[in-house]
């Protein structure tokens, strides 16, 4: 403790001067957001240069209750999006996370999931879900009994909405694949 | 207090301007626990109590996709006014500016960026009816102040980092009882904290946090400066989770014992979920303090083995069983508790 402390004690006269002066530096260094074109380039990567027109499945009653039983809560989409050619399919899902909604996509291949992108994280917490190490977790689950995944997804601390919405939409994009199908 | 006032006002005109399109639906959201303690000494009315302990209700706008409100009012153990044992707290207030993916800053009142439960109590996400002692009297949470903060992310590598200028504590020797709650708070003395963390692979978040107080008690002679270090680690991977937190102040001045001024705790935590809606666990914690100013010096050890069950995600009743040595009061007995989050 003393040596660790004495070094912070030592530090602050130095520090405390600049912190309002970088942070106002900072503050004023917006940059571009998350491009726009991330949909596209997933697509292109699921279908290479010849993407399929999208599509907007109309949910059934069936297929209703089934989200919500996922959900654990009412639905408030009554169609989904996607993108379909010879047993691939990209679904375009959203689903609240703390308090905002998260785009995703998932990219399926013969009822197992081959990659998934976020598309949009709106959230203040919990932007470890839009990165490789988190949703590589993803990768060959497919749907179980009980509509439930075949394996596990670990969380990040802090952030159990955002994940539990991220494993909630991969459900929900295998139920699609395998009523579609 | 008019030093934190400008640098909030610069730091919140310019952003301000950066402000877009309107969003006008609000969020809504809250948490709540009832506890029921049957531990000798725990509580002013006997052995055996019953409370509400907190009631929370969090309120949100979105005045552009950059620039969000976010605010949280707590009333604790349900019934607020002079004679009552409860209180109604705003714990959170703040505008959050998204200056880009990797960037964002704070100003209000926020959470001070340290230990596990401070920023995620919300009651199915821990274990325990109770929250774990270390962070309540080292720590303390719930621990809220007023300034400002820079967040940022080096998000490939799992990286991000917290930086915060804010009103200070105005303590004695009893850590806890030094938080000003930014009620017409002291600032003469302001406090600094800065986080680092690491949570670049799925269940696994390492942090530490540095905090300094130019002086703990806001007044010359008594304590003076102070430094508050923390470090914790949490690991979930299937259904095994194990959480462990060291946090330790190094105060400088006259408290009257040196002892006082290496206040100290610590605690491990491991749990394992039987199935998705049951889980069990077993804590040990260690803790130097003084529970009171005038007090005397506490080495507190406490163990506690329980379960959480959850009728639903967002729902938890709780059940455990504590032990402690005589020094803290010889705290044997058992907790129920019921919570939830929306």
């Amino acid at each position: 403790m003393g040596a660790s402390t004495t070094l912070v004690r030592q530090s602050m006269d130095k520090i405390l001067p600049i912190v309002g002066l970088v942070m106002l530096i900072l503050m004023g260094a917006v940059q571009a957001k998350e491009s726009p074109r991330a949909q596209a380039v997933f697509l292109a990567q699921a279908f290479g240069k010849d993407i399929p027109s999208a599509q907007s499945k109309v949910l059934s009653g069936a297929d209703r209750e089934n989200i919500k039983a996922i959900l654990q809560h009412s639905l408030s989409f009554q169609r989904v999006r996607l993108w379909q050619r010879a047993g691939v399919t990209v679904w375009l899902l959203e689903e609240v996370g703390k308090h905002k909604p998260i785009t995703a996509a998932f990219w399926l291949e013969n009822g197992v999931i081959k990659k998934v992108k976020v598309l949009a994280f709106r959230e203040s917490r919990g932007w470890e879900v839009k990165y490789p190490y988190f949703l590589k977790q993803f990768r060959g689950l497919s749907l179980v009994e009980n509509n439930a995944l075949s394996g596990t997804v670990d969380g990040i601390s802090g952030a159990t909405l955002s994940v539990r919405a991220m494993k909630k939409m991969a459900l929900i994009a295998l139920y699609l694949n395998q009523q579609s199908n | 207090m008019t030093c934190i006032k400008s640098n909030l006002m610069l730091l919140v005109l310019p952003l301000l301007l950066l402000s877009g399109v309107s969003y006008a639906e609000p969020e809504i959201g809250g948490y709540g626990e009832l506890h029921y303690n049957n531990v000798p000494s725990s509580g002013v009315n006997g052995d055996e109590t019953i409370d509400f302990h907190r009631f929370v209700l969090f309120f949100g706008h979105e005045f552009s996709e950059d620039i969000h409100f976010f605010s949280e009012v707590e009333l604790e153990h349900s019934i607020a006014g002079e004679g009552k044992g409860g209180e109604v707290e705003l714990e959170q207030a703040f505008i959050h500016f998204r200056l880009n993916d990797s960037l964002s800053a704070t100003a209000g009142l926020f959470l001070v960026p340290v230990g596990i439960v401070n920023e995620n109590h919300e009651p199915p996400v821990f274990y325990g009816v109770e929250r774990n002692p270390v962070e309540k009297r080292i720590i303390p949470a719930t621990w809220w102040e007023a300034g400002a903060m820079l967040s940022g992310t080096l998000p490939e590598v799992g990286f991000s980092y917290d930086l915060a200028y804010h009103s200070g504590l105005d303590a004695g020797a009893n850590i806890r009882s030094g938080r000003q709650k930014v009620s017409s708070a002291e600032v003469e003395n302001k406090a600094m904290t800065g986080r680092v963390r690491y949570s670049g692979q799925p269940g696994l978040e390492l942090a530490a946090t540095v905090q300094y107080q130019e002086d703990l008690d806001q007044v010359e002679g008594g304590a003076d400066d102070a430094v508050l270090i923390e470090t914790h680690v949490v690991l979930n991977k299937g259904a095994y989770g194990v959480r462990g937190l060291y946090a330790a102040w190094d105060i400088n001045g006259d408290l009257g014992s040196k002892y006082l001024s290496q206040q100290v705790g610590y605690y491990l935590e491991g749990s394992y979920k039987v199935a998705s809606a049951w889980g069990v666990f077993g804590r040990y914690s260690m803790l130097n303090y003084r529970r009171t100013d005038a007090g005397l010096e506490l080495k507190e050890k406490q163990h506690t083995v329980g379960v959480n069950y959850w009728p639903h995600e967002d729902v938890v009743v709780k059940a455990d069983i504590q032990m402690q040595n005589d020094d803290a009061g010889d705290g044997d007995g058992f907790n129920l508790g019921i919570g939830y989050q929306f």
